[in-house]
């Protein structure tokens, strides 16, 4: 009696259930599918830009460290702007920050570390944001 | 019915992945020739503000300290430098080269031929005051 019950509830169970039949052919299809969305997408094309930002600050920061005698905010700020025209950037320089422009979200840095004539080491740091807000 | 549409389905796939590998050689083809020409101009310009060469002095214009006896890197050369003449090779040449004071900027030669051209500067000294060089690379082929 109660083997008869279970199989009479099999029975019911398989008849309301309802199941996916793929061929082979579906399955490779859609397994190509799947390799298909999983290759990788580069983003964007690559070019050598960031290299070359980093390439100008660190001539910038080169030639402050050669004229530090003399250097000022003014000074800084100026040969900033004509360096990166159109950018907005963060110097540090004897532990003050000075901004110019607006702060992006992508930034390439570099840091020089020297001697001035006192033989006193300083470090400067220059940053420069990718975003242009000319 | 069931094969008739997977079939379907697969030569679309198959349809859809080759066109996508196309696309992405002939984006990869198009990045390496921008790269290309980008790579050569900047490797140009380091050179002319790392090295000195008297002979050729686009690929070198740096000063050169007696007293140290070297080449004084970013320090730019201004009389060598406006010496500075052509240079090609079966892919690019050298369409101009400037340099920029800021408030006065001075061409040592610029060429208009036509071809996809790509413009760099760096930043140099000239007796402490700060100066930009720039180079123009173009491609040659589609002039």
């Amino acid at each position: 009696m109660k083997l008869g019950k279970k199989f009479w509830l099999a029975k019911k169970i398989a008849a309301n259930e309802q199941g996916y039949y793929l061929s082979l052919e579906a399955i490779f299809s859609l397994a190509l599918l799947g390799s298909l969305l999983a290759m990788p997408l580069h983003d964007g094309s690559p070019d050598l830009n960031d290299l070359h930002v980093f390439k100008k600050e660190n001539d910038l920061l080169l030639h402050w460290a050669k004229t530090s005698g003399s250097l000022d905010e003014e000074r800084i700020v100026q040969e900033f702007k004509f360096a990166f025209p159109g950018k907005s950037g963060e110097i540090s320089w004897k532990g003050k920050k000075i901004s110019i422009g607006k702060p992006g979200k992508e930034s390439i840095g570099s840091k020089a570390v020297f001697f001035d004539a006192q033989t006193e080491k300083r470090e400067m740091a220059l940053i420069v944001f990718k975003q242009d807000f000319s | 019915m069931d094969l008739a549409v997977a079939v379907l389905a697969l030569l679309m796939m198959a349809f859809l992945m080759t066109q996508h590998l196309n696309f992405e050689k002939e984006r990869e083809l198009q990045a390496s020739e921008k790269t290309s020409l980008q790579r050569k101009a900047i490797f140009l310009i380091d050179a002319m503000v790392k090295n000195r060469n008297e002979e050729n002095p686009l690929v070198g214009s740096a000063l050169l300290d007696w007293g140290k006896k070297r080449v004084e890197q970013n320090e730019l050369d201004p009389e060598l430098f406006s010496k500075a003449g052509q240079l090609q090779d079966e892919k690019f040449f050298v369409g101009g080269i400037y340099l920029d004071f800021g408030n006065k900027k001075e061409t040592i030669f610029l060429e208009k031929k036509g071809g996809e051209c790509i413009g760099l500067d760096r930043l140099v000294s000239i007796q402490g005051k700060l100066a930009m060089i720039g180079v123009v690379v173009c491609e040659k082929g589609q002039q």
